[in-house]
């Protein structure tokens, strides 16, 4: 077979498709499993209900962007407002517009998976060697000084003073050239993606990739998926354009990500079989400080992460009560406009902000979230729920906190919590007060929700969990999922790498299971 | 007409209370008052998601938000209020509803906060006082689309490069814009609406 990319203007006709393996996703999980079968020697066939972009379509224009490789075009929420959820639609998913940071999966959390969830295969052992490709593969390294725009610099000389451990956060780049867009997706494919890593492997290896075509019934005889039913979306309109895609493939693998997979498996009805399809859900809610300094700080150029604070990435407990920590602390990187979409205020005191630009900095947490969400679905519609309360509004306040203090002692004049009421505070000793006083509920603030997990979480048990530990859906015989859903918890830092750690070992089961 | 914060803020927090079914409910109930707004319509002005009514409430928000200010020109000259209903063209479905429905809602609630007469309606001044006092309010639907508003608006008119001077931001690398295959399709549309 030879490999090719179509979108909806190149599907001419309706399109049968048999292959060994049909991948639902094009992201860190479907083109990361995709590729290793298709070096395999396998069929491979992509679905992917985004468009198919190249690096001359990167044209680091906001809104542009956002409404070519953004989930919701950006603007998807919680139900009742609570987080903001970032999701990729497009050839590449969510790879094409993040950040790179490439961590692997710290020790602890693989074996608090393993202790509390008894998940096996998935330990560091198993892990290492693919983290050893991966790495290598997508060229993940420190990125050199030079890459430090000032609000890293900053956070670095910080967290020094404040004796806060931190380290350079590992790249996924080659040849990057700081520009500071790679939220709009990389126009110099710098940024190692799926677009620019697996994804031209696996073509080259004969992968099919039919993009804006839209995964929906599967058609199931017994345990077994015969045939994937799939509509061609008219990209202008984000209507079906009449075309549809059937698949007929020995082994489904869906990783429509963390938002995506869970509501997959809720519209082909899994949750009357599963209870646990939809719950245990995490997304890393991102609350963030905004501080006006005296000095330039342009935030919008170079690496966004190039420095991090780990120091708090574990909670820590006095006695049975939360201490301090459950995130990790990085400087904060927005374009204008997006930064003018969270700051607060209106009319001339959010034009004074504007124009502070150059010299607005800030810092950014990602909550390793301890209370569950979940997701259903009312009719049609999937209804996402995100709690802020409990533990997670702990974590939410020690993180604004934390931020607050770290923006304070490296010069900053003001800093802004971002809230609707607009809490600034210019002095350490207003901290507390300042933090107690902020309400954390939908609606004040804008928390970013990037990284989704669970939702068809793993276990052994088909009560308490979606798939077994060779990512295999319980009950079937070849439907497996291979995304971030499947994670019992949140990774504890950014999941890519996870992702694609699991992937790796799901591609291993997938390609057993073919044989 | 400005009345003081606190029995306002008040009254705002009940009208929250009803939360999504508010929208839900009232909002549709609420388009049968949609007399007069079609002869609102400013030359250029061509709704394609919103109705007449609902365009005229995001023009009136927008109006209020951003005015024109030295250097920089006011949202409306820049065409946020259209952006936004391409946007609402783009969405899904749900989320489409989700905003007619709130918009149907936001036109009326100033009656019952007690700002004597519709938003579209109100001056500048007070459309702005009544716009803070949304986003202040406890969550509720009201307030998720005078959020969801104001993002809009700033994410699109900070999108223009007529304000990048102003703010001091030297602009993308790329020289040429290439805007997503939706713009093409919506402003197809509109030029049919304004032909016809
Ligand atoms: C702004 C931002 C910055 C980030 N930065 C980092 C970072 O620095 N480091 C890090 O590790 N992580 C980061 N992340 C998170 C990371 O990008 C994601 O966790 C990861 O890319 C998700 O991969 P995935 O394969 O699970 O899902 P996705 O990338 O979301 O891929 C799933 C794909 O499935 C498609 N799909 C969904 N439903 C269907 C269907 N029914 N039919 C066909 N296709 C379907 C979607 O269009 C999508 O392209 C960031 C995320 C965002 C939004």
């Amino acid at each position: 077979m030879t490999g090719r990319v179509l979108g909806y203007r190149e599907i001419a006709a309706d399109v049968v498709e048999q292959c060994d393996v049909c991948v639902i996703g094009t992201g860190c999980g479907g083109a990361t499993l995709g590729v290793r079968l298709a070096e395999a020697g396998k069929d491979v066939v992509f679905l992917e209900r985004g468009g198919a972009y190249t690096k001359e379509d990167f044209d680091q224009r906001e809104d542009n962007m956002l409404a070519k490789v953004d989930g919701g075009r950006g603007l998807d929420m919680s139900d009742d407002g609570s987080v903001q959820r970032l999701y990729g639609n497009n050839v590449g998913g969510a790879s094409v517009h993040y950040w790179a940071d490439s961590y692997r999966t710290p020790p602890d959390r693989l074996a608090h998976w393993a202790q509390e969830y008894g998940l096996t295969g998935h330990g560091e052992a198993d892990l290492a060697p693919h983290f050893d490709a991966l790495e290598r593969d997508l060229s993940v390294h420190e990125a050199e000084p030079r890459y430090y725009n000032r609000m890293n610099q900053l956070l670095k000389l910080g967290a020094g003073r404040l004796g806060w451990r931190g380290a350079p956060v590992p790249q996924a780049r080659k040849g990057c050239i700081g520009s500071g867009y790679c939220q709009q997706g990389c126009a110099y494919d710098a940024k190692q993606s799926q677009l620019v890593t697996h994804l031209p492997r696996a073509v080259a290896a004969g992968a099919r990739v039919y993009a804006d075509t839209e995964a929906r019934a599967l058609e199931m005889t017994g345990g077994k998926v015969s045939t994937l039913a799939a509509a061609v979306l008219d990209r202008g309109t984000g209507m079906p354009n009449g075309r549809s895609v059937r698949v007929q493939a020995k082994a489904l693998v869906l990783a429509a990500g963390g938002y995506g997979s869970p509501v997959f498996l809720l519209r082909n009805g899994f949750k009357a079989r599963l209870p646990a399809v939809g719950e245990h859900t995490y997304c890393n809610p991102c609350p963030m400080t905004h501080a006006i300094f005296d000095e330039e700080i342009v935030m919008f150029r170079n690496i966004p992460a190039a420095w991090g604070i780990d120091h708090f990435r574990l909670a820590t407990m006095d006695g049975d009560r939360y201490a301090e920590g459950g995130y990790l602390l990085m400087a904060n990187q927005l374009q204008p406009a997006e930064l003018a979409a969270v700051l607060p205020g209106t009319g001339a005191s959010h034009r004074a902000l504007m124009t502070k630009l150059r010299k607005l900095g800030g810092a950014i947490s990602w909550i390793d979230d301890v209370e569950e969400g979940s997701v259903s679905l009312d009719g049609d519609r999937a209804r996402y729920q995100v709690p802020l309360g409990g533990g997670n509004e702990l974590r939410i306040r020690d993180a604004f906190a934390k931020q607050a203090r770290l923006l304070l002692t490296v010069g900053a004049k003001e800093v802004l919590f971002g809230d609707q009421r607009d809490t600034r505070i210019t002095k350490v000793g207003e901290i507390e007060r300042a933090v107690r006083s902020l309400a954390i509920a939908p609606g004040n603030f804008v928390f970013a929700a990037p990284h989704p997990a669970g939702g068809a979480r793993m276990g052994a048990d088909a009560r308490t969990s979606v798939v077994g530990m060779d990512h295999r859906v319980h009950g079937t015989d070849n439907l497996f999922v291979a995304d971030p859903s499947v994670f019992p918890t949140a990774p504890s830092v950014d999941p890519s790498l996870t992702i694609m750690a699991f992937a790796c070992v799901a591609a291993a089961h997938v390609k057993a299971s073919l044989a | 007409m400005k009345p003081s914060a606190d029995p306002r803020r008040r009254r705002l927090l009940k009208l929250g209370l009803g939360g999504a079914l508010a929208v839900a409910a009232g909002g549709t109930a609420l388009r049968w008052l949609a007399g007069g707004y079609g002869s609102q319509l400013a030359p250029g002005d061509t709704p394609i998601a919103l109705s007449p009514k609902e365009f005229a409430v995001v023009k009136a928000f927008v109006d209020a938000l951003i005015p024109a200010s030295g250097a920089f020109p006011s949202g409306v000259a820049l065409g946020v209020h259209q952006r936004i209903d391409e946007e609402m063209w783009s969405a899904a479905a749900p989320m489409r509803g989700d905003m007619k429905n709130g918009l149907q809602l936001l036109e009326h609630a100033t009656l019952l906060d007690g700002f004597g007469s519709r938003f579209t309606a109100l001056g500048a001044e007070a459309r702005l006082a009544y716009i803070e006092a949304l986003l202040r309010a406890r969550p509720g639907a009201l307030q998720q689309v005078a959020f969801a508003l104001k993002e809009m608006a700033y994410l699109f008119y900070y999108a223009r490069t007529e304000t990048w001077k102003g703010i001091g931001y030297d602009g993308p690398f790329v020289a040429i814009p290439k805007p997503p295959d939706s713009r093409a399709a919506y402003q197809a549309l509109v030029r049919q609406g304004s032909a016809s």
